[in-house]
């Protein structure tokens, strides 16, 4: 599970200014020794936009020592640099800080911190949200035009989608970044926990992530992006020197779902289909492991096998173990080595909603089939439903005006819609 | 074949003094009907040892899984299908030369047809195990074919270029292997007439009961040439579709029209360049200088120097195409190809392909013997570059940029690329052994035609303008298998 901010997995680490880590000659990743109340730790370094200079801070929690197999000797001990003043605990000391020259490369499953001005994050400011609703949502020249091979039209659709059309929609307003999303689905979805070293080589089989961004408030030589007014490309990033002015956007990112898939058109053997439910499927008994869906997807969801996670002696973890595989979800199959694998719209839930309301002989509710990712979200910034039914929950968010579909300009018809972020800058208030 | 005089002023396309059809049976059979010598067993040992390392690299990737090589979520092929499309690739020259080359009675293809027919199988052979090797569950390959099954009737997926693939690919190595083997066909008879023992026997049987009979050479010639016309259109289509892995899909860097093209123009290019490769080691260590004269060096330069170019327009069209087309996704592809973190692959790339083969323009470096073979190396080390930089850079940063990320290969990966090296030089060094390099049949027909004895013979008989005459004699000094001395008083 990534850190929110750092996107670090299974450590901590010494957070510091960019500008403080040139100015000091350290490299990230390169250890130091930090000295504080008269304790001592080695960790590496990690620069962290947005850390005021001439500071430093690390994470407590770690380090720890009878936490059982997950926990213990990861990182480092942070608590005795606590002191105990008046009564209460002070969590900041003068620190000293010491390069010893060791490298520790820290897995991250983000290494890209910027969006390139890239219109996959959209957001706008409150004074021009209440000015235009619509503002920020990069549709100032109109829809896009929607190109079909085959003859798709309503009256007469031939991947209809008679009673149910699954879909989510996503407010970046709402959502924080905390990514419990992201353990409630790998719980929900018996997705296997990798290992550090795995992380390291970009491999977390994570099915739903927190994209983080970085932007960089407009200083120096640094250009910022028209459509922003943030610096986020990476060559004028390296331009700037002061990393403190730093603004985050967070954005869960799984499966589209798209209604023309491009994974699924380049699959040889049909293992990724759509549903009449517009769900696209994996079946992953007829994987063969090309991995060319997962080259295709322009979102970057797509999570392969690369070991035989649940039958690996070199990979310690809860699917591997007798008694821990127990808390593996029945409803849902592991999955073999060399197949790929992705957000399913806990199709075993919407399974299991189903038959509920045939059973009792009525129609299924909205709101009566939970994702798992939804159902843990504290924010309520995901909403899932039936697109076919007009009072549903998720339709009436999708009427939003400051809907919009990521990379919808491929024509991909992804089935996530998400909310512009607004932010309450930008006003005097500000300055 | 008609005893027909060619013009005096076309270059000679097979050298030598007192040249017969035996000497020629005699001299193509050397390697075969003989102990192989040091330079074949130094060769044969350095190659079968890569090919260990192929079979050690891919038993370890297939015992644990792809995550021996160093792929991530983000950059799904990297040395596999780079290695993949570099092995296609090559295998086209072969059958250019074979096929086209024949259609358009280009005879100086007889004497170099069979060793780059060989070089198309055993390329073809390498690119067919990554095709296998790069599955995920390799065991379940048969479901890329469409058969009867009980799955409900289910079927391949016709949308997808991998599945077009397998059948270009299928089809591509069994019309090569019989067009190959048609062409062996008397060859493998003269070996078998002048063997003895269980050795005849063998050949007798690989010689499927050739007679030699008019009537056999005359079917022989009819179904040459329906091959060649079968092999021909497969020159452009097998390297079109591979291009569509890449072409049809919805990459930024891949999404591009002219990849058949310009896949195919590279495949030519990376093709004639591994020929040179292997030839002209292979006419030194066997003495084929009088087969594989200096216009077939010469002429194969020429080609590398036309579709290298090609290659260089189309790197540039892509750039322009890039900035023309106003996608940010795809401007920025291309902007990273050159600037970004994989800048030397890029500039290796143009480099070895474009600038490179530019040096052909000078007729005294494609005369040159080392430089030529040294080039053809520069030139296979671009094309291999080529399919990394559009396979990876275009994928290690796409749409959405927290997925960005770098491709570091394992000592797998470059096992198993190495590992195919030595496979594909095992096969070839256990051809040159067991079958004639050189087509023997095809090069006699040159015998009496387009010879360096046949026009010496045209010449003394006289009849011939003197200009003509001087003209070809300057023609022959570029040839180090001519001694000019038997000129001066002709």
């Amino acid at each position: 599970m990534p850190d929110p901010v750092s996107k670090v997995t299974w450590d901590n680490f010494v957070a510091m200014a960019p500008s403080d880590a040139k100015k000091l000659g350290l490299d990230e990743f390169g250890v130091v020794k930090v000295t504080a109340n008269g304790y001592t730790v080695e960790l590496p370094v990690l620069e962290q936009p947005g850390q005021a200079p001439d500071t430093i801070s690390i994470a407590v929690g770690y380090g720890r020592t009878a936490a059982g197999k997950v926990g213990d000797n990861v990182g480092k001990n942070a608590f005795p640099f606590y002191s105990f003043l008046n009564g209460t605990f002070q969590t900041t000391a003068q620190a000293t800080i010491e390069a010893t020259g060791d490298t520790f490369p820290l897995s991250q499953t983000q290494t890209h911190h910027s969006y390139e001005g890239r219109n996959v994050i959209r957001e706008t400011t409150f004074a021009e949200y209440k000015k235009n609703p619509e503002a920020g949502k990069g549709e100032e020249e109109g829809e896009h035009k929607k190109y079909d091979l085959w003859e798709n039209t309503n009256e007469d659709r031939i991947h209809a989608r008679p009673v149910y059309d699954w879909v989510m929609a996503i407010d970046l307003n709402a959502c924080t970044g905390c990514g419990a999303c992201v353990i409630a689905c790998s719980a929900e979805n018996n997705v296997p926990v990798v290992g550090k070293e795995e992380v390291g080589r970009r491999r977390e089989m994570h099915w739903i992530r927190i994209d983080r961004y970085y932007s960089f408030a407009e200083n120096g030589t640094a250009k910022a992006d028209e459509r922003t007014g943030m610096v986020t490309k990476e060559k004028e990033i390296a331009k700037l020197e002061d990393f403190s002015n730093v603004t985050v956007v967070h954005q869960p990112m799984l499966c589209q779902h798209c209604d023309h898939a491009p994974c699924e058109t380049v699959c040889p053997v049909l293992a990724t289909v759509h549903s009449s439910e517009g769900l696209n499927q994996m079946a992953y008994n007829r994987c063969v492991g090309t991995r060319y869906c997962a080259n295709n997807c322009p979102y970057k969801v797509r999570r392969f096998n690369w070991f035989n996670y649940w039958n690996d002696s070199r990979f310690d973890n809860y699917l591997n173990n007798e008694h821990t595989q127990l808390v593996l979800n029945p409803d849902v199959t592991t999955r073999f080595r060399g197949v790929m694998e992705k957000c399913s719209m806990c199709v075993q839930r919407i399974q299991a909603g189903k038959l509920k309301a045939k059973m009792e002989k009525r129609p299924l509710q909205d709101g009566e089939i939970k994702m798992a990712c939804q159902q843990t979200c504290s924010a309520n910034a995901i909403i899932f439903g039936n697109r076919n039914d007009k009072n549903s929950e998720v339709y009436k968010a999708l009427q939003s005006e400051r809907t919009y579909y990521v990379l919808e300009e491929l024509n991909v018809q992804p089935g996530i819609g998400y909310q512009v972020k607004v932010r309450n800058t930008g006003t005097e208030s500000l300055a | 074949m008609a005893h027909h005089h060619e013009s005096i002023i076309r270059e000679p396309l097979m050298t030598g003094k007192d040249m017969t059809y035996a000497r020629i049976t005699d001299e193509i059979l050397l390697p075969v009907e003989n102990k192989p010598n040091k330079a074949w067993w130094i060769g044969f040992i350095v190659s079968a040892l890569g090919a260990m390392l192929w079979v050690v690299s891919i038993s370890l990737t297939f015992w644990y899984g792809l995550g021996e090589w160093g792929l991530n979520k983000t950059v799904g092929w990297a040395w596999d299908i780079t290695g993949f499309v570099w092995w296609v690739g090559i295998g086209h020259a072969g059958t250019l030369i074979s096929a086209v080359l024949l259609v358009f009675s280009q005879n100086w293809r007889n004497s170099i047809n069979r060793s780059a027919e060989a070089m198309t199988i055993f390329a073809v052979i390498c690119a067919a195990t990554y095709i296998v090797a790069h599955m995920g569950r390799p065991w379940l390959a048969y479901f890329t074919l469409p058969l009867p099954n009980q799955y409900g009737s289910l079927w391949v997926n016709w949308n997808s270029a991998l599945m077009m693939d397998v059948f270009a690919i299928s089809t591509y190595f069994s019309v090569s292997l019989l067009f190959w083997y048609t062409g062996l066909l008397p060859d493998i008879a003269s070996i078998r007439d002048r063997a003895k023992g269980l050795r005849r026997r063998i050949y007798s049987i690989l010689s499927f009961g050739w007679t030699g009979s008019l009537k056999t050479w005359q079917r022989f010639e009819t179904v040459s040439l329906i091959l060649a016309g079968i092999s021909t259109p497969l020159v452009l289509s097998v390297h079109t579709i591979v291009s569509f892995d890449f072409a049809t899909s919805l990459e930024p860097g891949w999404h591009t029209t002219i990849f058949p093209p310009y896949f195919v123009a590279g495949a030519i290019f990376s093709g004639f360049a591994m020929v040179q490769t292997l030839l002209l080691v292979t006419r030194k260590v066997l003495g084929l200088e009088n087969y594989i004269t200096m216009f077939h060096i010469e002429s194969m330069n020429k080609i590398i120097l036309l579709t290298g170019s090609i290659v260089g327009v189309a790197y540039i069209t892509e750039f322009f195409i890039a900035w023309y087309s106003g996608v940010e996704y795809e401007q920025y592809a291309f902007i990273n190809r050159a600037t970004g973190p994989y800048w030397w692959a890029y500039w290796s790339m143009m480099s070895c392909n474009v600038i490179s083969p530019q040096l052909f323009w000078s007729s005294k470096l494609r005369r040159n013997i080392p430089f030529s073979w040294a080039l053809s190396i520069v030139v296979n080390i671009g094309m291999w570059f080529e399919r990394f930089v559009i396979i990876v850079t275009s994928l290690h940063r796409d749409y959405i940029p927290s997925s960005w990320a770098m491709f570091y290969p394992t000592w797998v990966d470059v096992g198993v690329f190495i590992g195919s090296i030595g496979v594909f030089f095992t096969l070839f060094l256990l051809f040159i052994r067991v079958l004639p390099s050189v087509a023997i049949a095809e090069v006699k027909l040159l015998l009496k035609t387009a010879s360096e004895q046949a026009k010496m013979k045209q010449i003394k008989e006289g009849h011939l303008e003197p200009a003509e005459v001087q003209y070809y004699k300057e023609s022959l000094t570029k040839y180090d298998s001519v001694d000019m001395a038997d000129y001066e008083n002709v």
